[in-house]
């Protein structure tokens, strides 16, 4: 063979390598490559990487195949939408999550729209930035869970439908009502600019457990006072002023320290606050406010745990329930602390279980995967 | 008849018994599909009835179409074993010199198949795959038994004037270890997303050793004598050997016409190997003075092997993410697969009592070792084979396990004919299962071959021909 053609064919060769190499990303290749920017928290590149994968396969989809026996979720239009929320590009983010709603898929629909909603509503929250205040004590809530133990002797607390239903009840109304709601008290002012944002997002306040103020001592207690305090602690407590109620038996203890009434009239008010913030997390689960839900429960659970009284049996399982299932809910959809999350949901199930043998999950408000799970844990 | 003769008599018929039985080890009729070498390697290819050519996206790329290593993302380690059962099994058969029962030869093999390490580089937007593998292209790992066959003999000898006829049964062992093996450096790379070539070169390297012994146990009695009965208890065996050395190469290609379904091509050329064989054939009558058995016959030297080429095309559709469903076709050239100056004994040789038999060298079939020249009938010459295959893969999807289903049918006509010249043609189904959780992937198949073929056309026994092979694969994807 001549020089002049082994040199062809050497030079063909490493042309065909070279050339060969140059390969341009396939659509999963560009969404790895997105979901490790997210993870990084290199937003824009995470942007430009999801929509390079959309140009090249547009269509959302569960069980994917790549190649080989690789299969992985695609959902680029949820990661383009946290990219560009993480960008300022409200706008875009809202389109991005409202596209990845409308992706059909029956088994994570119902987790997911959750997400998606409280997404979007933080979404709006930036782009309207004055938020919608919201106190739970100002309205007139009905208990959602009864204590069953701690029963004044003269004023039951109002049953409400909660109670008379199953511990799984829907909450009362619509949650696309509670949405309406929130969109017509948006403000009419002009959002302030990015930067004057301090809060990442707006959240609607919790009932707080305050620490009673003191009241200056008379120097001299007098009957007749405590029981004026008692006598409005009742009132306020009935009216549902929770708080207030607090306020004035725990300014009876304070000049009484022994007084029984103000004792346990204080002691239910105690409980109706936490039953107040269990209701809450509850409401805000059905909202689709999964993040403040989370943080409602766990501020419940902790209360009611640490007063340690069989009178908060089914306020505990209620509360324990919502957490496993919130838990679970998450485990679908962050993957990196999957199984730590789902360690998390098999503890509030064992503890329901040693609450309460024979628990059974109602399917009607959770997927039947959750109930699931539950049921072979 | 006194001593002398006797021996002579016994000497003489003895041998052509003796030869008889270096034909029959190396005209052992396997299919086609014991040749990995040929098609490829891997539980998964084989579940789906080793329709791969156009899939190809895995460890074992490279054994199947190495154009399918350009889609690998991710490293990996594939290790491949081998279970194998076949038998032969040929009813009892009358010919006019001759009556045999029926024959049962009865295989086992088990041992290594495939190992391949997988690297995937990128850089950038550059992307090669480079791969390397090791593979038992044709196992001799084997372990053959043939027991009780019953044989009646007619001979006529001029020397004599008289008819030789000897009846007993025939018992057969036959031992053998090692394969031939293919080291081979594979590279692939994708353009464009969709096009996706490569390239292998093969080594081929080792071969086998072994040894075959029949024993036969019965007696000898001439028909115009009828007081002459001998008994006849003889072991004859054989020492074989046999090393290859040579080098070819692999190419292909396989593009994705729609992200849900591809063509593939694959070649692999013909190439020519230095063989090293041995055969050394003992006879127990043939003893020293210190009675030691001597070799009857040995021959050993250096041929050249002429391995045929390989050409396949296939095509896979994937209607729903979790199903694949594929088709190939292939095609070996075993006309052309030829062992150049191998040394056979003379059809009459020597003198009587003058010894054993001379050689000639003649160019003969591989792996048949029947002669190829003119004179050899049609129906004795080796024949291209084709295969055609048909698979699917069904994936169930868990949270973190998948579990696929395979299933798969072909037809595989081999390289000989039957006893009426037509070629015989064997079916087989396959089956597979695996479970992959995370990059572990261990997978299972079971392949069930079988046929049936005219072995004589004056009485037109047939021979039943079935095979039982399974495969482990566990595959790493890092």
């Amino acid at each position: 063979m001549s020089q002049l053609k082994k040199r062809s064919i050497l030079l063909s060769c490493l042309l065909l390598v070279l050339a060969g190499g140059l390969v341009a990303d396939t659509w999963f290749n560009n969404y790895e490559k997105g979901r490790k920017a997210i993870k990084k928290k290199k937003w824009a590149d995470a942007v430009s990487y999801m929509q390079k994968a959309l140009d090249q396969e547009k269509e959302p989809k569960l069980n994917a195949k790549t190649v080989g026996m690789n299969f992985i979720d695609y959902l680029p239009y949820y990661h383009l939408g946290q990219a560009q929320y993480n960008l300022g590009q409200y706008k875009e983010a809202i389109s991005s999550f409202e596209r990845s709603k409308n992706f059909d898929n029956s088994r994570r629909k119902r987790i997911f729209s959750g997400k998606l909603r409280e997404l979007i509503q933080n979404c709006r929250a930036k782009m309207n930035p004055q938020p919608v205040q919201t106190q739970v004590t100002q309205t007139k809530p009905q208990p959602l869970a009864q204590v069953k133990t701690k029963q004044p002797p003269t004023q039951q607390p109002a049953t409400s439908k909660w109670q008379k239903q199953s511990p799984v009840a829907k909450p009362q109304g619509d949650t696309k009502k509670w949405e309406s709601v929130e969109a017509k008290n948006k403000p009419t002012v002009t959002p302030k600019p990015k930067q004057e944002q301090t809060k990442p997002e707006t959240k609607t306040q919790l009932p707080v457990k305050r620490t009673p103020q003191p009241i200056p001592s008379p120097g001299k207690s007098t009957p007749g006072a405590a029981q004026t305090l008692i006598a409005d602690g009742k009132a306020l407590y009935s009216a549902g002023n929770f708080q207030d109620a607090q306020h004035k038996f725990a300014a009876v203890m304070q000049v009484d320290e022994g007084n029984p009434t103000a004792a346990k009239w204080l002691n239910i008010v105690e409980h109706s606050l936490d039953i107040t913030i269990l209701n809450s997390g509850i409401r805000f689960y059905f909202n689709g406010n999964r993040s403040q839900c989370k943080e409602a429960l766990e501020k419940a659970i902790k209360a009611m745990e640490n007063q340690n009284e069989t009178g908060y049996t089914e306020s505990l399982v209620t509360a324990y329930q919502f957490m496993a299932v919130l838990l679970i809910e998450n485990h679908y959809l962050d993957d990196d602390t999957s199984q730590e999350i789902l360690k998390e949901a098999y503890k509030m199930i064992a503890k329901i279980k040693a609450l309460k043998p024979g628990f059974q999950l109602e399917n009607d408000y959770f997927s039947p995967k959750v109930a699931k799970i539950f049921s072979s844990n | 008849m006194n001593k002398s003769i006797k021996l002579t008599v016994i000497l003489f018929l003895l041998l052509p018994l003796a030869l008889m039985g270096q034909q029959e080890v190396q005209n052992i009729k396997i299919s086609d599909t014991t040749f990995s070498g040929v098609v490829g390697s891997g539980a998964r290819a084989f579940g789906m009835g080793g329709a791969f050519i156009s899939i190809a996206d895995d460890a074992t790329a490279a054994s199947w179409n190495p154009g399918g290593l350009g889609q690998l993302e991710k490293p990996e380690l594939t290790i491949v074993t081998r279970y194998q059962n076949f038998r032969d099994v040929t009813p009892a058969s009358q010919g006019p010199f001759d009556h045999w029962g029926a024959q049962d030869l009865n295989t086992n093999s088990v041992g290594f198949d495939f190992l391949a390490f997988t690297y995937p580089i990128r850089i950038g937007n550059f992307k090669i795959v480079p791969q390397v593998s090791y593979q038992r292209a044709i196992n001799f790992n084997l372990d053959s038994t043939m027991n009780d066959v019953f044989y009646t003999g007619v001979e006529w000898h001029p020397e004599i004037r008289d008819t030789a006829v000897f009846r007993g049964t025939f018992n057969e062992t036959q031992n053998f270890t090692g394969g031939i093996d293919t080291i081979t450096a594979s590279l692939g790379f994708q353009f464009f997303k969709v096009i996706n070539i490569g390239a292998s070169v093969n080594f081929w390297r080792n071969g086998y050793e072994g040894s075959f012994d029949r024993t036969f146990n019965g007696v000898l009695t001439l028909e115009n004598h009828p007081n002459f009965i001998e008994p006849l208890d003889f072991t004859t065996s054989e020492d074989l050997t046999m090393d290859v050395n040579g080098v070819n190469y692999n190419l292909g290609i396989l593009i994705s016409i729609l992200d849900n379904l591809k063509v593939g091509a694959v070649y692999k050329s013909n190439f020519s190997a230095d063989v090293n064989h041995s055969i050394t054939v003992f006879e127990e009558a043939f003893v020293d003075d210190e009675g030691q058995v001597i070799p009857v016959w040995e021959r050993s030297g250096q041929s050249q092997l002429e391995w045929p080429e390989t050409w396949g095309v296939g095509l896979s559709f994937r209607p729903i993410d979790p199903l694949t469903i594929s088709l190939d076709m292939t095609e070996t050239r075993w006309s052309k697969a030829i062992i150049k100056r191998f040394r056979l004994p003379e059809a009459e040789g020597g003198e009587p009592g003058g010894g054993p038999p001379g050689h000639v060298e003649v160019d003969v079939y591989f792996p048949t070792f029947v002669p190829t020249d003119d004179f050899v009938p049609d129906q004795e010459k080796q024949l291209d084979t084709r295969q055609i295959r048909l698979g699917m893969e069904y994936i169930f999807i868990g949270r973190n396990t998948l579990v696929p289903i395979r299933l798969g049918f072909f037809t595989d006509s081999q390289y000989y004919s039957d006893a009426a010249g037509d070629q015989v043609n064997f079916f087989g189904f396959t089956g597979g299962f695996g479970v992959k959780w995370r990059g572990l992937s261990i997978d299972l198949a079971v392949i069930y071959e079988t046929g049936n073929y005219l072995a004589s056309n004056q009485d037109f026994t047939t021979t039943r021909f079935s095979e039982i092979k399974s495969y482990i694969s566990t595959s790493y994807s890092f």
